[in-house]
Order: structure tokens, then sequence, then C-alpha cells
């Protein structure tokens, strides 16, 4: 798997955000996109996501194993997203919620043994009928980190996901996904303002120009 | 909006001596100089603009004092609570529930007498149907103030109520002129609409004036009705001209409650920076918990004697409670009427169920529309359309829908009675969801698009299942909203179509109370039990997650 950007930026009503992006990412590895408030970190995401408002202009290319994303559909494109609330489903249990993002043509076996993997993964095995309202802050996480990986997808987007949690968690969480990446061997692009979060990965700052 | 046209036209025409089936084919204004001519034209004209301004004005008054009193209190939650099912209950049932208690021989009176009052014998009084509308004006008092408070609860979840009370006591004033003066102003401006339909409504009404209304004259909708209905056909003309009239009458007084602010406002700015901090008006909040009481006493006693004058055999005058009972009404009542109760479920079940997948359609389609335009449109434009048929008097426009049905030789259908409802039933429908459906978190959609790729799994899945509480009391309201029909039930099913709300009224005019009794309790009981099953069921469904309790 490898993420590229190249000369890739945004205009809204022909305002450039940033200035032109280039990067590389490969599969287990984290890219930390960096810089102050408005300066259109959340926008990048959703554009390479896909779930970018029409009023946007996207110019150059986002590249995806060569392939191009641009003018692709949500479904095919492959991007997972982790917003800066977990998005848990209220309505849904906790297997319930893991189970939406599964892939459809498994059979009801597979599902419960992706589904028991994953929660044994995350040390909450057993958890799959509680009601999410009654998880603590880091289980919500790490169920919604599982959730969109659960989903298969090929490149992880991560919008301040840890902003939320407090010191202690944050670092076990910060491991729990690096570890999940690097086993999934998918690039992931991370979004924040807090330089903790930078250590040992690339960092692309945004510039307003 | 088409129908409504069509309607209005449809009553302009005769109005303007215009209708060549009964072989009136020049324009002119006869219609109206006849209408002006007639003897009680004005003094009904004069009897509506009272009943509607008072009931109103009171109706406001009541509900802002309510609001005041008990919104930064804990026993909100009581009349938080009691909201819903006041504003279920169909005002035709409750008007015949408070003409059974307030009335010379009714509850209130069998149950001081003889002891405080002496009667023996019901005196002679005029309580109901009395010449000012006194018990008009009563009972639209209890049906507009629960609604005005529902609508001031989904005001009041913008304005920081607490804190700009806490703020105004820390400067010395008193918390009933902090309320006046800073809260209120920021409450009124989005109350205008639900004012105006309120108006509109008071001014209108005609099942609940036929039952509580005077008779010498009439309110002017009933006056226009008895025209319509006339065995002397020439008289649609005047009836159509009367409706037109009821139509300005109507418009003129929406305009002037869209004025009226704008002429005080200079005056009451000074006032509202007066420095002024107490006043007489600092003690008055003491009387809320009696007003409160005496209302819920007075609602729960009207449908109270209902339920008992349905199982009485024998009640004599002074008598508090009666002396023999039997259920023969009801099972009479069931065994005959089945067609009548089936008329009016499986209309309001339709409507409701055709007005709710509309609202998610218009509603699914405005957010699509604000993600491609550059700004969210401006979802006042569209409520206002959506207000448009409750603020228009219904009579105003049915017999112009009657006119072209029969004209088109559809009159007296099912199918057209069915739109005929779904007309009424769908602003109530898309009013009420239209809040829950906007403030849905987008987030969670792109969360499910991308986990799923899939729009139709996101929807049905995660969207709808997310907002089914809302969707329920949408559904609900509706339901309740198509049982009460009862002026567009007569005009468009051509009287074919008995329903439960228009056979109560039908029977107020003479029948026995015990059987009267029975239709109004169904006619109550069944949006009621609507209602509760709408709140009942998400926390059945729901009852393990916590995060979807609202």
């Amino acid at each position: 798997m490898r993420f590229c950007c190249e000369q890739f930026s945004i205009t809204l009503e022909g305002k450039v955000l940033f200035a032109p992006l280039n990067f590389n990412a490969q599969g287990g590895e984290q890219v930390c996109i960096m810089g102050p408030s408005g300066s259109g970190k959340s926008t990048l995401l959703s554009a390479i996501a896909g779930t970018i408002e029409p009023i946007f202009r996207c110019h150059g290319d986002l590249r995806l194993n060569n392939n191009s994303l641009i003018g692709q559909n949500l479904a095919n494109r492959k991007v997972g997203m982790m917003f800066q609330e977990d998005l848990l489903f209220p309505h849904l249990n906790v297997a319930q919620n893991l189970a939406f993002a599964l892939p459809q043509g498994l059979c009801a076996d597979q599902r419960r043994d992706k589904i028991n993997q994953a929660l044994a993964a995350a040390d909450m095995a057993g958890f799959n009928t509680r009601d999410v309202a009654t998880l603590s802050g880091g289980q919500r996480s790490r169920i919604s980190l599982l959730r969109t990986l659960l989903a298969e997808p090929k490149l992880l987007l991560l919008d301040e996901p840890f902003a939320k949690l407090d010191k202690p968690l944050r670092q076990s969480f910060r491991q729990f996904v690096l570890s999940h990446i690097q086993a999934a061997q998918i690039p992931a692009i991370l979004v924040s303002h807090d330089l903790s979060d930078a250590e040992d990965c690339q960092v692309v700052e945004l510039c307003i120009p | 909006m088409l129908p409504l046209a069509i309607g209005l036209f449809g009553t302009l025409l005769p109005a303007l001596n215009y209708l060549p089936s009964l072989g009136h084919n020049e324009l002119s204004t006869t219609a109206f100089s006849t209408l002006f001519n007639h003897p009680t034209t004005f003094s009904a004209t004069w009897l509506t603009l009272r009943v509607g301004w008072i009931s109103t004005f009171i109706s406001l008054c009541l509900a802002l004092f309510l609001f005041a009193c008990f919104y930064l209190r804990p026993s909100w939650r009581w009349i938080n609570a009691a909201l819903s099912p006041v504003l279920a209950t169909p005002h035709a049932a409750l008007a015949v529930g408070l003409s059974f208690v307030i009335a010379p021989s009714g509850w209130l009176l069998r149950l001081t007498s003889p002891a405080l009052t002496g009667f023996d014998y019901p005196p002679n009084w005029q309580t109901t149907q009395d010449p000012w509308g006194v018990s008009l004006i009563l009972l639209m008092v209890l049906k507009e103030t629960p609604f005005l408070l529902l609508m001031l609860l989904s005001a009041a979840k913008s304005v920081p109520i607490k804190q700009t009370i806490t703020l105004a006591q820390s400067m010395g004033y008193h918390s009933s002129i902090a309320w006046l003066k800073l809260v209120l102003p920021q409450l009124l401006p989005p109350l205008r609409l639900p004012i105006c339909a309120v108006l509109a409504w008071s001014l209108s009404a005609v099942d609940v004036s036929v039952i509580l209304g005077p008779s010498t004259p009439p309110t002017l909708s009933v006056l226009v009705y008895s025209w319509f209905n006339d065995a002397d056909i020439a008289l649609r003309l005047q009836g159509a001209a009367g409706a037109i009239w009821l139509l300005g009458l109507n418009l003129a007084s929406i305009a002037v409650l869209f004025v009226l602010p704008r002429i005080a406002w200079p005056w009451l700015q000074g006032w509202l920076v007066n420095g002024q901090r107490r006043g007489l008006l600092s003690h008055i909040n003491k009387l809320g918990t009696a007003v409160a009481v005496s209302y819920l006493i007075l609602i729960i006693s009207s449908l109270f004697v209902l339920a008992i004058w349905s199982i009485t055999k024998q009640w004599r005058f002074p008598d508090p409670l009666p002396s023999q009972w039997r259920l023969r009404y009801w099972q009479q009542t069931l065994d005959q009427f089945s067609p009548t109760l089936i008329n009016s479920l499986s209309l309001a079940l339709l409507s409701a169920a055709i007005a709710l997948l509309l609202s998610v359609v218009i509603l699914e389609l405005e957010t699509r529309q604000a993600q491609i335009a550059k700004h969210r449109a401006n979802p006042l434009r569209y409520v206002a359309l959506f207000y448009l048929p409750l603020l228009i008097p219904d009579i105003a426009y049915l017999f112009g829908i009657q006119v072209s049905l029969v004209f088109t030789g559809l009159d007296g259908q099912y199918l057209p009675l069915l739109w005929g409802h779904l007309m009424f039933v769908l602003p109530y429908c898309f009013l009420s969801l239209a809040p829950y459906y906007r403030r849905f978190d987008s987030r969670y959609w792109h969360q499910a698009m991308l986990l799923s790729g899939s729009p139709w799994r996101s929807f049905f899945q995660i969207k709808l299942m997310m907002l089914l509480p809302a969707l329920f009391s949408s559904l609900a309201l509706g339901f309740t909203v198509s049982m009460t029909l009862y002026l567009p039930t007569l005009f468009i099913g051509g009287g074919r179509f008995p329903t439960l709300a228009t056979e109560l009224v039908a029977l107020v005019a003479g029948a026995d109370r015990r059987l009267i009794a029975v239709y109004a309790l169904l006619l109550q009981g069944l949006p009621l039990l609507m209602f509760v099953a709408a709140l009942a069921l998400p926390r059945i469904i729901f009852r393990h997650r916590k995060g979807m309790r609202i």
C-alpha cells in the first residue's frame, strides 16, 4: 500500500486554503499533518475520504496504489476515517456497531469470529452485547478504531483522535493505533495540533499562503 | 399548495356570483351585498373577532406566565409530561367534556349542590353556548395554551435563560422583571408563526363553536357553514362571500399581529432600559402553582366526566356520582358504528403514514440540497409554506375544493378524502419532524457511508433508526390531526364517510349524554393510545441503549 499526495491543494471560491502539498506514505507508516486551526486540516482529510462538500474545489492528485482517488465515489475509495468524536451508533450495541462495518458476503460464523477477534485484540472480549453508552472514553475510542479497521480500508485517516483523551490514555491509544496499522500494513494520515502526536513520524506542515 | 389555490379560487368565483351549475354566469358583487345586508353578519363578525383575539391573548399570557413560573423549577418535569396528552386531546372531545363539567347540570354544580349552592334542580343559567362566548374562549384557552408552551419550549432551547436570569439578579433585578425585560424579547420572535396559527384557528374553528359557542348569533364560521348546508342552494353564493369575508378578517388579524410589535417596540425599548428592577409583577409568580393546578383539574375533570357518563345508567341532578351504572352503551356503540371506527382509523393511519413518508423525502432532499448549495437553504421559507394551510380558515378553501370535486365527479370518494386529510396532516408531520431531522449530526452519516459504502444501509440502518423516536411521535401527531378533522371530512367526503369527529359533532345537537360520552371518549382515547405507543415503543426497542434517551 502506498499513498501519494501530489501538488494537492483546495480552493474555496477561488481562495487557496493551503500551499500545494507533496508527500508519500508507505504501508504501516504514519504521516502527521500539522497546522494552525483554520488552515484546512480537516478539509484535507474530507477531500481524501470523499466526504468534502462540493463548494470546495480540489487541485492536484491523490493516489492510492497508483489509482487516483479524485472523482471516485465514496464506496470505491476504501478509505477509513476516525473523527474527533468516536461516533459510535447509539442505537446499536458493541457487536452490532462492529458488524455494520464488516464487508457483506461473509457467513454468520465468520462475522462472529471477526468481531470476537477484534474485541480480544482490544482487551474487550465479552463486550459484545454491551450498550456503547456505558463504555469508558478509552473503550469507545478503541471500538471506534476497530470498527473503522473491520471495513478493511486501504488507507486510514485520523482527525485529532486523541484530543478528547487524557494523557495516560492518549499514550496507550496511540500505541494501539500504531500496532494496528502496522499489522494491516496500511498508511495512516493523522491530523493534530499537539506536538507529542508527531513523535517518530513524518510531519507535514500546512502553510497558509 | 395547488389544492389550496384551487380551493380559494373555487370559493372566490361563487362569492363573485359565478356558479354556472346554479345558473349564475355573470360576475357581480350581489353575493357580498346580500351578505352585508344580512342581519346577523355583523354581530357574528364582532363575536368572532372578540372570541378569536381574547382567547389568543389569554392563551399567550397564560403560556408565558406558566413558562416563566415553572421552566427553571424541578416541577417543570410534570408540566412537560402533561403537555403531550393534552395536545393529543381532540378539541371536539375536550369541548364535550368541558360542557359536561360547566353546564348548569354539569359536574361542577353536581359536586357543590346542594351543600354549597342550595340547588335541587339545575339552575336556569347559560354557562355553555353563552351569548358572550365565554365557554368557547375557555375551551380555546385550554386547548391552545399547551401548544404555545410547546412552541416556547423549542424556542427556549436557543436562549441561555438560566444564565440571563442569574446575571440580571446579580444586578439587583427581580427574577420576574428579568423574565419580562430580558428573556421574553428573545422568546417572542420565533413564536410569531405559532401565535398566528392559534389566532387563525380561534377565528375559524367550526366544530368547537357548534358545541360550545353561542347560537344567536353563532360565530361567523358556523354561520357560513350553515349557509353552505342550507336547503336553499342559493345561499351557497352568500356562504362563499361569507367565507371570503372570514378569510379577509383572518388575513387582516394576522397583519395586525405582525405590525403590532413594530409599533410597540420603540415605546417598549425605553421601558426595557429604564432601570426599574422591581414592580407589581414581582409577586405574581406565587400564583403560578394555583393557576397550573386549576388548569390541570379542569382538563382532567373534563376527560374524567366523559368516562363516568359513558358507563352511566342513571344520574339524578345533585348526586355527585351516578346512582346506577351499565356498560350497554359501549356494547351498543361498538356493534353499530364499526364503519365509523374503520373510516376514522384507516384515514388516520394511511394519511399519517403517507405524510411521514413525504416529510422524510422532503427533508432528505433538503439535506442533500443544502450540501450542494453554497449556503444552507433558508428553512424559514419552507416552514412558512407549510404553515400556510394553518393560517387560512379551512372553510374558505374547502367549499372551493368541494365545488371543483363535484365538477370533476370526484366528490364523495375515498381517495380524494384521503388526499384532503393528507393536506392537513402533512404540515403537522413535517413541522414536528423537521427540527430533529435537520439537527441530525451529518458526521454519523459520513461515518456510516465510509464504513459501509452503501447509501441505503447508511440511511435505513443508521439515520432512520437513530431518528426512530422522532419518526414515531410525528406519526402519532399526524394520526391525531386526521382523527380530529371535522370540516374537511364533511366537505370532501360529501357526507358519505362518517368518522368519530363528524358523528360526535352531529350527536351533540341532541342525543343522549351517555352516547355522546362514548364517542367523545373513543375520539379522545385512540390518539392518546397512539401517543403512548409513540413514547413507549422507542423506549422498549432501545431499553438497553442509554445513548438513545432524549
